[in-house]
């Protein structure tokens, strides 16, 4: 590789991108400039509302589908070093439509809807061939068939009469780039590719993305939120807020000496998911010393919940779906158990199979000596109290048409704890106690942050003293910044309430931070179960070992020396 | 594989049922009319109570109803639908005469109204600030506001008094187009709003990523998306068609099935107008099943 030259192929100045609604416009990048230079991979990092999609889509003015409309600024780009800059703002249509797809394309983050499902993915690939290099059907297809095994799908032959939901998540982002680069793009843009997918399709995607670019010596645009898939891939970052650019540099001075505070703060965030853990989680129940003298507040024995298989006709299901096979755990009072694993792997079911909001098969849950399965629903709903759930998504699991008072309040109505004065002193007490100020609370959930909803569902949750708290996915669905404060706040509640967490999470470097102990499952097993830091510097199982392998470290110096000590992978220029 | 002829299978075994339900509904109906054909033969040439008596005898009106219906399904099953006392002639005679005027009639009226919608809502996508999104709600609003049989006498006024244009005895043309641009105006609106939906599709963001023209979007990524919309309203529609060919065969004098069905009415031949009705039944039970096996058939979800 020859390395990044001061030639750029794409240069964006001062770009104000806009979208306008009936009363009122939002400015969504706010008259930013930043230049792609030939052969690099750059970086637009940022979190939700920054407006890094949004440049994205604006190069090749794709926002204007979206109702979003470029106010001022130049697009410059030159396909190669000898070509005269043309100016994408002020291209016509038939200017734009031979460059996108051919010159310039883009792979987006959900390959589910990002492809036609009316289409085989043979056709959707030979369609962009054909339109721009006016090959017949034939070669097209055939063109196919070599883009597809290019990007390593198994079975490429076969694989192009596929529909896209006959294929994996992985599979799918597989043809999004076989597509892209089906007539060898000067830059590829690539935005939040990965997201979508499991930490190990998604390590197999950065490598691919890495070793296409060096084979073609394209240049890449990478949009993300994950610092540490910036620090395996790109080459300079540019940092966006709120619409404008806070920092650029190359991608080792960045992580060696952030200038911004705000890059200083997204590194902190990524970086907590490395190997240390927040002070606050130091166990303080000191029940957590293996085999604790005090009796596990939760038993969980040979749960085995399956769900029935759609056959094809009008027979009933006959076969069933193991989520959870066989699973036995026991936890401690005021510990903290983490369950990772990726889209599949039954943790979720796990989880409510617990509350028993699915039905178990088989197995024995105990809660405090109590046998959960064997409970009718009366008993159930009272036992119910000292177990209760955080979803993933704090929006959907809040009711839009009551206000946040009236969702914490719920609980303690239902079970005749608490009404009038004293009720009020207990809502505003809780909602006091997750950061939301007393005034907020007769708002309704859309006037609350992502972060914001999550601390009221939390709440919601205090709002019975419960012993167990079982958390799926319960900061998966907020940026980085955020996560850290709820987690922040988890902890410091666990640490003064006694309470006990049940940590479900795809992520193993979120879950490490805080967890006392990790179990890992893999297709309905627990394959691994143990204290928090044995399993990650010592895992004892291969597939464990997977998981932790893939995780995007935070850290350019450390994933790039891991690359040159893997066989067959790509150098990168230190 | 398997799965498609149990499709297949299961819906054949319903329609047949219920065309069998229908078959019976409609032999007690007929029998509702006061009066039966030998009354009416009887006014016009004044036959003689005997003579009345035997007449039923021959014709089996003298039987129980549960007989004569009877009677009737089993001659059915074996083909034979009947002697027409009125026209003096097979029923089968009579019904495959008619027949090929109103299939016609009313597959030309749905060519026609498939592609005035198709291409109307086509044209509003592409052309979002043209006439065509106003048009595709004039079309709407003229197939709710409009009955065809009024629609068909403005035609009458105007292309055929007025201006002369075209003969009205033994038309074609003017009934399929005013039949079709009803049977548009029911699907235009929907598949519009279906296809504008079907453009935010992220997929559709992807076409324009690969630099394809609006055109080649439209027809290649977006619509087939919609199909569904328009096979599943087209069910509906095919069915109204059969009544909206009735209308049309009466007011244009065109000898189709819906003619012969109000002469056999008029004339209380209950032969001819239970087999008329049979064929009605039967013909829409029939589209409905088809529609339904297409529109399984045509997602590619249950492709595999």
């Amino acid at each position: 590789m020859t390395g990044t030259s001061d030639d750029p192929i794409l240069t964006a100045e001062n770009l104000r991108v806009t979208f306008a609604d009936r009363d009122r416009t939002t400015v969504a990048v706010d008259g930013i400039s930043f230049s792609v230079r030939r052969g690099e991979t750059l970086s637009i990092v940022g979190e939700s509302g920054s407006g890094k999609s949004v440049t994205a889509l604006a190069l090749l003015r794709l926002v204007e589908l979206g109702g979003g409309r470029i106010e001022t600024g130049t697009i410059l780009f030159k396909e190669t070093p000898d070509t005269p800059p043309l100016d994408l703002v002020r291209a016509d249509r038939q200017t734009l439509r031979d460059l996108r797809g051919r010159a310039v394309s883009m792979v987006f983050q959900e390959p589910m809807s990002s492809l036609n499902p009316a289409h085989t993915v043979g056709d959707q690939i030979a369609e962009v061939v054909r339109k721009h290099e006016g090959v017949d059907k034939a070669e097209a297809r055939r063109r196919a068939v070599a883009l597809l095994q290019r990007v390593h799908l198994p079975d490429a032959d076969r694989r192009i009469k596929s529909y896209p939901h006959e294929l994996s998540g992985g599979m799918q982002q597989r043809v999004m780039i076989a597509m892209a680069l089906a007539c060898k793009p000067a830059l590829l843009i690539a935005d939040e590719p990965t997201t979508a997918l499991d930490v190990t399709i998604q390590a197999g995607i950065l490598d691919l993305i890495r070793d296409l670019k060096a084979e073609t010596g394209m240049s890449v645009l990478f949009i993300t939120h994950d610092m540490g898939v910036v620090a395996e891939l790109a080459d300079r970052v540019v940092v966006m807020r709120h619409g404008r650019i806070v920092e650029e540099n190359d991608v080792a001075a960045l992580f060696r000496a952030p200038q911004h505070p705000y890059t200083r703060q997204l590194l902190a965030a990524a970086t907590m998911s490395g190997a240390r853990r927040l002070p606050a989680a130091v166990s303080t129940a000191g029940v957590v010393e293996a085999g604790g003298t005090k009796a596990p507040l939760l038993e969980v024995r040979d749960l085995v919940t399956q769900y029935p298989v759609k056959t094809a006709g009008f027979k009933r299901a006959k076969t069933h779906f193991r989520a959870v096979d066989g699973v036995s755990l026991d936890i401690h009072p005021g510990e903290i158990l983490a369950i990772v694993g990726e889209s599949g792997s039954g943790k979720s079911t796990l989880g409510k199979s617990i509350l028993r909001l699915v039905e178990p098969a088989s197995g024995e849950i105990r809660l405090a000596g109590t046998d959960i399965l064997g409970l009718k629903r009366p008993d159930l709903r009272r036992l119910r109290r000292h177990m209760q759930m955080v979803f993933q998504d704090p929006f959907g699991s809040l009711n839009p048409r009551r206000t946040a008072f009236s969702q914490i309040a719920e609980p303690l109505v239902i079970h005749g704890i608490a009404k009038g004065a004293d009720l009020a002193n207990r809502v505003e007490g809780l909602a006091k106690r997750v950061g939301i100020p007393s005034d907020m609370l007769s708002r309704y959930p859309h006037a609350f942050s992502g972060g914001q909803r999550q601390r009221l569902c939390i709440a919601r949750a205090l709002a019975l003293s419960p012993k167990l708290i079982v958390a799926d996915e319960a900061v998966s669905a907020l940026d980085a910044s955020i996560r850290a404060q709820v987690l922040e706040l988890m902890l410091e509640l666990q640490r003064e309430m006694g309470l006990t967490y049940l940590f479900i999470s795809h992520d193993i470097g979120v879950v490490r931070q805080i967890s006392d102990r990790i179990g890992v499952m893999y297709r309905g097993k627990l394959v691994e179960l143990g204290e928090t830091e044995a399993v990650c510097s010592a895992p004892a199982d291969a597939y464990t070992r997977k998981l932790l392998e893939a995780v995007p470290v935070a850290d350019p110096a450390a994933s790039r020396r891991m690359r040159r000590a893997a066989p067959g992978a790509v150098g990168l220029p230190a | 594989m398997t799965g498609r002829f149990v499709l297949i299978g299961t819906t054949v075994l319903r329609s047949a049922f219920l065309v069998l339900g229908m078959a019976v509904l409609i032999f007690f109906l007929v029998r509702i009319i006061p009066g039966d054909v030998v009354d009416l033969v009887s006014i016009e040439g004044g036959l003689t109570e005997e003579a009345q008596q035997q007449l039923r005898q021959e014709l089996g009106l003298d039987r129980s109803k549960p007989e004569q219906l009877l009677i009737w399904l089993t001659n059915m099953a074996e083909g034979d639908l009947g002697l027409s006392v009125r026209f003096q002639r097979p029923v089968a005679d009579l019904v495959t005469r008619a027949l090929p005027t109103t299939l016609a009639l009313a597959s030309l009226s749905f060519v026609i109204g498939l592609a005035l919608a198709i291409g109307i809502a086509v044209a509003a996508v592409i052309w979002p600030r043209s006439a065509f999104p106003a048009l595709v709600n004039a079309v709407n609003v003229w197939s709710i506001a409009m009955p065809t049989f009024c629609a068909g006498i403005l035609g009458i006024l105007l292309f055929v008094l007025w201006l002369g244009w075209m003969p009205l005895l033994g038309n074609m043309v003017l009934p399929s187009l005013i039949i079709g641009l009803d049977v548009a105006g029911q699907i235009v609106k929907p598949l519009h709003e279906d296809l504008k939906e079907a453009a935010t599709a992220p997929y559709i963001r992807t076409a324009h990523a690969k630099g394809l023209d609006r055109a080649t979007i439209v027809w290649r990524h977006i619509l087939p998306n919609s199909l569904s919309v328009v096979i599943a309203l087209s069910g509906l529609i095919a069915t109204g068609l059969v009544g909206g060919t009735i209308t049309m065969e009466v007011l244009f004098g065109l000898p189709g099935i819906g003619k012969l069905a109000l002469d056999s009415v008029l004339g209380r031949d209950y032969p001819t107008i239970q087999a008329v009705a049979v064929l009605l039944a039967g013909s829409v039970v029939a589209i409905n099943a088809v529609m339904g096996i297409v529109a399984r058939l045509f997602d590619p979800k249950l492709k595999t």
